[in-house]
């Protein structure tokens, strides 16, 4: 029911489908005019149709009075009493000689006091109340005739007439509405097309196309998104170079710097007289680690964030298993701070690099340990709601300084508080980069006291 | 033992060299893909240690057709190109080990060593032994000087790892990939925590400690008697 009624809300929403609804507004109005004036036409001719019978039958009448005089008139409308039209309706008859004397017919005398006219009479049976609609004629020297149809008759036409037409209207709507929905859809894919590429570009799948063919103007937005798509992934491309260039081209001379101070070492271990330099060396050696050690962290963040939305390589991980690899990893750590760890998982599978969210973990887990005190407790959660997962590690630490949750995860940020613990300001980017890589959010909340991070993100479909 | 080392950088090379010719090594060094495939397949080595970004012919091409030859000689990758995702390319395409530049001499070794230890066709030993430590593998059992030690499964693999390199220095990373299967270095040293539990236990009653730390890089244990 709620799905049905968002599907509709989205629909209500799509302004291909407004516009398409307008133009089937618009046909339908015009269906409506036409069906008027068609109406109000038909009415007319029938009304005229009848007008010309009650004419030919006041002139048979006195052709008849020509002929064989007041008595045959009497005859023939006497004759011609309780005769009905196609539709079962009643057509009356009324002579009255000129003096005003009923001769023959359907009436004692004039209905409601007729004045005989000679014009279209409409009059209501005195004793039943039946609607006439008729002409009175004044036959030179001769009596006034009356000819009049029931009213109903018209209406009887009529609707005869819209029962026949009513199949083919019907089937001209349906077939308006189908053409409009088969129309509005056809619209609605190819420009969802779009958004669809659009929506996996920005997931991170760089490889997405539209693909739409066609020389219209839907075609052309497509080739356009294409070529756009094209160029961007070119740059990533060239980016991409570039980032394995610099890491070749860089690792290598740190190889080289490493290798020399590695070798200096040791030989002045071996040589008496140059034994003094070794702290130096091992100094050095342990700054160029460092140096590596932050080099490739950039680097690691930098091609995991590249890799994002890449699903090549990507198999099924329980979060639950990299949890409790993580926690066996730091309980001898925290353990020695005097941190515990309360841990509660359920299993949950998503679609993962299993070395990178372990990283993940051990690097939010490791921030926990380190900022928190002594006595405190860490929670690891692995929680599942519906299709979603949510994986939080929580400190009791001091938390973040307000404001610092969004430039957190930005490379060589640390907050000033936490200035005595070491660190080189690279594990949360690295945290990002690796959910960014994974489609999963990250979000740092006050947890009063400490620090909550929570990743969270659609299942693995079993 | 012979040692073919296809590597384009000639400093790296020559290091690479001294450090395989001080583990009794007759090294053999070419800077091109193509002709390192050549040699390789040419006669019989008991390592090849390759680049990836290579003139002639990219590194993981070579260890490719290298075993589409039927060649079967242990592979270590010496690459810039450091992602995990490189490595399991690497290790798919045929390569026994992928270590990524730059690295430190230690861990080098401790991983030839590995190399070697696993190629060698003789079935892996049921019990190690290293001075007066016993370990049982099949039954994942410690006694020192006959007594036993009771240890957690990881206490156990950090030993057993340790212990296959007796002797020898073995890197934290090392450690971190054979018992915790991790390819990063945390940022603490939790490695460091598990080796002082280890020592903990394995030293209780003794003097001095049978792990050494070398140089805050890694541990070594001791071959003889401390």
């Amino acid at each position: 029911m709620k799905a049905a009624a968002r599907a509709l809300a989205d629909l209500a929403r799509s302004s291909t489908l407004r516009l398409v609804g307008a133009v089937a507004a618009v046909f339908l109005a015009a269906v409506l005019i036409l069906a008027v004036a068609v109406w109000s036409t038909v009415s007319a001719y029938i009304e005229r149709r009848i007008l010309d019978t009650i004419r030919t039958d006041l002139a048979g009448l006195e052709a008849v009075w020509r002929e064989s005089g007041e008595a045959g008139l009497a005859r023939v409308v006497e004759r011609r009493h309780g005769e009905t039209g196609p539709e079962g309706h009643r057509r009356v008859r009324l002579v009255v000689s000129a003096a005003g004397d009923k001769i023959a017919g359907d009436f004692a005398g004039w209905p409601n006091d007729l004045p005989p006219t000679g014009e279209i009479v409409r009059f209501r049976d005195p004793d039943d109340g039946v609607a006439y609609t008729g002409m009175v004629r004044r036959v030179a020297d001769g009596p006034d005739l009356l000819v009049a149809h029931d009213r109903a008759e018209h209406e009887a036409v009529m609707a005869s007439l819209m029962r026949d037409l009513a199949v083919p209207i019907t089937a001209a709507l349906v077939i308006a509405v189908l053409v409009t929905v088969a129309i509005g859809r056809r619209l609605l894919e190819r420009v969802e097309r779009v958004n669809a590429t659009a929506r996996a570009v920005e997931a991170g799948d760089l490889g997405a196309r539209v693909g739409q063919a066609g020389d219209d103007e839907f075609g052309r937005l497509a080739r356009h998104v294409d070529a756009m798509l094209d160029r961007i992934a070119t740059l990533m491309r060239g980016v991409h170079h570039l980032s394995d260039q610099i890491a070749h081209e860089t690792r290598t001379p740190l190889a080289r710097l490493r290798a020399r101070l590695e070798r200096a070492r040791r030989e002045a271990e071996a040589d008496p007289t140059a034994r003094g330099a070794v702290p130096a060396l091992d100094d050095a050696i342990a700054e160029s680690a460092e140096l590596i050690a932050v080099f490739s962290a950039l680097l690691d963040i930098a091609r995991t964030e590249a890799a994002a939305g890449d699903t090549r390589g990507l198999a099924p991980v329980d979060l639950a298993e990299v949890v409790g690899d993580v926690v066996d990893l730091y309980e001898g750590v925290a353990e020695d701070r005097g941190v515990g760890f309360a841990v509660t998982t359920t299993a949950a599978v998503v679609l993962g690099e299993r070395m990178l969210l372990t990283r993940m973990l051990a690097n939010l887990v490791d921030n926990a340990v380190k900022f928190s005190p002594a006595g405190a407790t860490i929670d690891v959660e692995v929680a599942t709601s519906g299709s979603e997962f949510r994986l939080s590690v929580r400190d009791r630490g001091p938390g973040l300084p307000e404001g610092f949750e969004a430039t957190a995860f930005e490379r060589f940020t640390r907050a000033e508080t936490v200035a005595a613990v070491p660190g080189h300001g690279l594990g949360l980017p690295l945290v990002r980069a690796v959910a960014l890589r994974h489609g999963m959010k990250i979000e740092l909340q006050h947890a009063d006291p400490g620090l909550r991070a929570t990743v969270c993100a659609p299942l693995a479909r079993a | 033992m012979r040692a073919l080392i296809i590597e384009d950088d000639a400093v790296v090379a020559a290091h690479v060299a001294g450090l395989l010719v001080g583990r009794g090594f007759a090294t053999e060094i070419v800077a091109d893909g193509a002709e390192g495939l050549r040699r390789a397949a040419a006669r019989p080595h008991d390592l090849v240690v390759t680049d990836r970004m290579l003139p002639g012919l990219e590194g993981l091409d070579v260890i490719a057709r290298l075993r589409d030859l039927g060649v079967t000689t242990p592979v270590m990758v010496v690459s810039a190109l450091g992602l995990a995702g490189d490595r399991v390319d690497g290790l798919e395409r045929g390569a026994d080990d992928y270590l990524a530049k730059p690295f430190s001499d230690d861990e080098f070794l401790a991983r030839v060593h590995a190399l070697l230890r696993r190629a060698r066709p003789e079935p892996h030993p049921e019990v190690i032994l290293v001075g007066d430590i016993e370990i049982r593998v099949k039954a994942r059992t410690v006694h020192r000087s006959g007594r036993h030690v009771a240890l957690s499964p990881k206490e156990f693999e950090l030993l057993r790892c340790l212990a296959e390199h007796a002797g020898r220095f073995v890197p934290r990373s090392l450690l971190l990939e054979r018992v915790w299967k991790l390819r990063f270095d945390p940022q603490t040293n939790v490695v460091d925590v598990h080796v002082s539990r280890l020592r903990g236990k394995i030293d209780e009653g003794f003097e001095g400690s049978v792990i050494r730390s070398a140089r805050g890089e890694g541990y070594m244990l001791a071959a003889d008697e401390p």
